[in-house]
């Protein structure tokens, strides 16, 4: 039997709206159509003709998880166009809540996709470990997710409670052991294993980036091949899983938070002194920043005219990644497609770049 | 003493996430929203309290409107966020039909951005006291 199955666009499946047109035959999927922009906000335009330190914190509300990688991204670009150099201990700053940002984020998303498998109490003891990190950054930057540390030029503030930080790393760290082993449970590998196969070559055909294209085999981390900020000096050791299935993806995000651990506590320790920032003059010029936001590769074009904001597009992880989500899901059974969806760790509200309308005011454009 | 247990409905209207997430770090260990007898529920046929984050884009202005008629009697809102109260940091938007009361009529405000776990359990508490 064939039926047609729509998800959302607001589904309790999904926390943010998007909608998936699902054909099912004796319970399989056979076909996909989705359609996205449901969170345009038009940033990129809100951003053009703007100048100074103001611009930040629009950047930094692209996205309330990876805010951080955004603003490190967006303030990469225009310091290279400047070309200011930034004081040695901003960019370790960076480094460091950076690394503590994707602990936090990769612990959102295990949660979550434990509540998705059905595994409610899991759900609960990782959100538990990630409101450490939190509790880091409120008492550190003064607000829970959006930090407002970077600014053009440096950073804003000094960390003060790096003894709690050390001992929220260290608890993390080993609280990533008792992770894995949850995960590879018997119960967990059989709702997982070999769900939402993507094998290497596809990946490396869809242009794939993050821990997505890691757990296909593809060994791609921007903090390796084009280092910045302190990564020049940290070495960050890269996972990779050769299954592609949805069991790996958990897998290269359990290790992902143990070597952000692990870079944390060596940024404590290799903290140089010195100043916070420096001035920084808007220039004319253009350049491309790509930074490894929690998801994968995040990629800004800045274009700097007359002192203003000419054009910014914001290709996000979730952007390149959300291609390959029909892909996954043809042949599944129809109770893992909620497993399937977020195997990717979607973030709508980074992806949702253009909307399309007609004179009457109807969305018309399929994007 | 609270009498009733309210359940809640989420729409995300088009926001950065930020909102979603602290409302569902107040609902995990550490705040513990549940105790206050409230769950999160897929339908909103099911649920007393409608809680809006994000701006309101244009594509979410017809489906709020439609979500706000199929919540059950007694209809509170409550709006989280900046963005749902003014527009916040996409005022100047062009695809921005909000912010929520112009389109529903809301009940209880929580200012922030993002709002903290410990100001969404209070805005809540405070619309129990009115149910």
């Amino acid at each position: 039997m064939e039926c047609l199955l729509p998800i959302g666009p607001y589904h309790p499946v999904l926390s943010e709206p998007e909608y998936f047109k699902i054909r099912v035959e004796d319970g399989r999927v056979v076909e996909v159509d989705f359609r996205v922009g449901y969170n345009h906000r038009g940033i990129e335009k809100i951003l053009e003709g703007r100048t100074g330190q103001g611009v930040v914190p629009i950047v930094e509300r692209i996205c309330g998880i990876c805010n951080f990688a955004h603003t490190t991204c967006f303030c990469n670009a225009v310091e290279r166009i400047a070309g200011v150099k930034l004081p040695e201990r901003a960019d370790w700053m960076r480094t460091l809540t950076a690394e503590l940002e994707r602990i936090q984020s990769h612990l959102l998303w295990l949660g979550l996709y434990a509540d998705a498998m059905g595994f409610e109490t899991l759900f609960m003891h990782i959100w538990k470990e990630r409101e450490g990190v939190m509790r880091i950054f409120e008492e550190a930057f003064g607000n829970r997710v959006t930090k407002g540390l970077n600014t053009l030029g440096g950073v804003r503030w000094d960390i003060k409670n790096e003894g709690k930080i050390r001992g929220v790393a260290e608890r993390i760290m080993r609280y990533s052991d008792e992770l894995e082993k949850e995960f590879s449970s018997r119960l967990v590998k059989s709702r997982l294993e070999g769900v939402g196969v993507l094998e290497r070559k596809d990946a490396k055909r869809l242009s794939l980036v993050g821990p997505v294209a890691r757990a296909s085999g593809i060994k791609f981390d921007i903090r390796r091949i084009m280092p910045y900020n302190a990564y020049r000096e940290l070495r960050p050791e890269i996972y990779t899983e050769k299954d592609g299935d949805c069991l790996a993806r958990v897998r290269v995000r359990i290790f992902e938070v143990r070597e952000s651990c692990r870079l944390v506590l060596e940024c404590l320790e290799g903290m140089p002194e010195g100043k916070l920032k420096t001035g920084l003059e808007f220039r004319d010029g253009e350049t491309v920043g790509r930074v490894e936001a929690p998801r994968g590769e995040n990629l800004h074009f800045v274009s700097i005219k007359e002192g203003r904001i000419a054009r910014v597009r914001v290709r996000p992880p979730t952007f390149a990644n959300f291609s390959a989500v029909p892909y996954m899901l043809l042949g599944e059974r129809t109770a893992d497609i909620p497993v399937v969806i977020l195997s990717i760790d979607p973030c709508f509200s980074c992806m949702d770049r253009i909307a399309v309308y007609n004179e009457r005011g109807e969305r018309i454009c399929r994007f | 003493m609270i009498s009733r247990s309210p359940w809640l409905y989420h729409f995300n209207s088009g926001g950065c996430n930020g909102c979603d997430i602290e409302l569902i770090a107040s609902i995990a260990p550490g705040f513990d929203l549940e105790r206050l007898g409230c769950v999160l529920k897929g339908s909103p046929r099911h649920a007393d309290i409608l809680l809006v984050t994000g701006c309101v884009t244009k594509q979410a202005e017809k489906r709020l409107k439609r979500i706000y008629s199929q919540l059950a009697e007694k209809k509170i809102v409550i709006a989280i966020g900046s963005c749902a109260l003014s527009g916040g940091a996409f005022r100047s938007s062009y695809n921005r039909a909000g912010p929520v009361d112009r389109i529903i009529p809301v009940d209880i405000y929580i200012p922030g951005c993002p709002p903290r776990p410990q100001a969404i359990i209070h805005g809540i508490k405070t619309a129990l006291e009115r149910l």
